[in-house]
């Protein structure tokens, strides 16, 4: 008997048979209101041009599927970083600051900032900002990982997430071919290359949240 | 049918079989990148040091599958009001489908620094702005989140001398009637992300 089914098909069937793979533990959610989507995208990137690109100063724009940890589609999203890190700021490694355990903490001085816009398969979207770190690594083949690190704020939503709250986080790299940074040519204007996140979101929908935060009291007048 | 939609589906049927999957091979740029997701259940506690308010965290370090991986201590700085972390900013502009300005700048609210150690005792040190956020619920009471972007500066065991980059998504649930600031302890969980180069990776940096 012919069996039309791909590969991939038959594969799913046979995990469907086995069960049911495990979700992320309700434990690491803050209570049972809070949402909690944990995320890799993958897209590209590119370098801003003309008067956007004046080094240090520099724009990425991504857009990027967004997939759950067992490659389901999500989404997408649309995002800007701004840098005004040099390369050698990129380069550096901040100097440790134990003890790990109690103060000071460090207080690095932040030259990148981000922009975004989550959209997910229902057409709910997730808007937010933050400050962010890049950072080069040098392999020692001569390549490069050029690595961005950003902790944000969900600002606003629409959909299933209008009036929400909530924070998200990404850390992305994408590579960097040898040659390319010891001659001077990343960043460069125009310039495009893969990029691949992961991305984590925590979230309050509007019902959940009280008049403190739904109706915050104007600040009185002195 | 395409490969990446092949091994998509061994990667989730291999999901099935043995819990949680590992962080599937399309989220890695290069295989000399290590990719880690964790998650972290503990608690925080207000301290005052030096004229300064700090908050301490102690947590326990899990697989995503629930295994106990080892353990998470860090320090955060707030260096605003705790009242203003009920503020957040405002939404973001137009366009967000090019290069371009403007991104607003986003003022930084802590600071923090901390120390994943993992099972076999080997660990991560990283230091990054936090932001803050806090909300109200609708029974009155409250959640205090933590959104961080920190750089990887070290290690120990395995780490020893890796770079990176991490993220930390934490998240604090505050009973009703308790001041935000209360001096004792409270619940922490986060989520805890980390790309890593291992020391046997990095090569030379280029020259001026």
């Amino acid at each position: 008997m012919h069996d039309s089914r791909t590969l991939s098909e038959i594969i799913r069937n046979i995990g469907d048979k086995i069960g049911t793979a495990q979700d992320l533990p309700r434990i690491a959610h803050s209570n049972w209101r809070e949402e909690v989507i944990v995320t890799y995208c993958v897209g590209q990137g590119k370098f801003s041009s003309g008067d956007q690109f004046a080094p240090p100063l520099a724009f990425i724009n991504l857009q990027m599927d967004m997939y759950d940890l067992h490659g389901k589609w999500l989404g997408f999203q649309l995002g800007v970083h701004e840098s005004q890190s040099t390369v050698p700021d990129l380069l550096a490694v901040w100097p440790p600051s134990a003890p790990w355990t109690a103060p000071p903490v460090p207080h690095p001085e932040v030259k990148e900032w981000t922009k975004g816009i989550w959209t997910f398969e229902d057409g709910s979207e997730i808007h937010a900002v933050g400050p962010a770190q890049s950072h080069l690594v040098p392999f020692n083949d001569g390549s490069f990982l050029f690595m961005v690190t950003t902790g944000q704020t969900i600002t606003n939503g629409t959909g299933r997430y209008a009036g929400c709250h909530g924070t998200k986080q990404a850390t992305g790299t994408a590579f960097v071919p040898a040659g390319l940074i010891q001659s001077g040519k990343f960043p460069a204007p125009g310039i495009t290359f893969t990029a691949r996140t992961l991305e984590v979101f925590r979230i309050l929908k509007k019902k959940d949240l009280g008049q403190e935060t739904l109706n915050p009291t104007p600040a009185k007048a002195p | 049918m395409s490969t990446q939609t092949l091994r998509g589906s061994f990667e989730e049927l291999a999901a099935r079989i043995g819990g949680w999957p590992e962080i599937p091979k399309d989220a890695y740029t290069d295989p000399r990148e290590e990719l880690i997701y964790r998650y972290s259940v503990g608690t925080g506690k207000f301290v005052a040091q030096d004229g300064k308010n700090y908050i301490e965290i102690t947590t326990k370090l899990y697989k995503l599958n629930g295994d106990l991986d080892g353990h998470y201590e860090g320090v955060d700085e707030p260096v605003v009001d705790l009242r203003e972390l009920l503020k957040r900013p405002s939404p973001p502009r137009p366009p967000f489908d090019e290069p371009s300005g403007p991104v607003d700048h986003v003022p930084v609210l802590s600071y923090s620094k901390g120390i994943w150690t993992f099972a076999d005792g080997s660990s991560i040190y990283a230091i990054g702005p936090a932001n803050l956020h806090t909300v109200q619920y609708v029974d009155g009471a409250h959640n205090l989140w933590v959104t961080a972007n920190q750089l990887i500066v070290g290690g120990s065991g395995r780490y020893h001398g890796c770079q990176g980059t991490k993220i930390v998504a934490g998240s604090s649930w505050v009973p009703k009637g308790v001041p935000l600031d209360a001096t004792n302890p409270f619940s922490v969980k986060t989520i805890e992300g980390f790309r890593v180069i291992r020391k046997e990776h990095i090569g030379t940096m280029p020259s001026a």
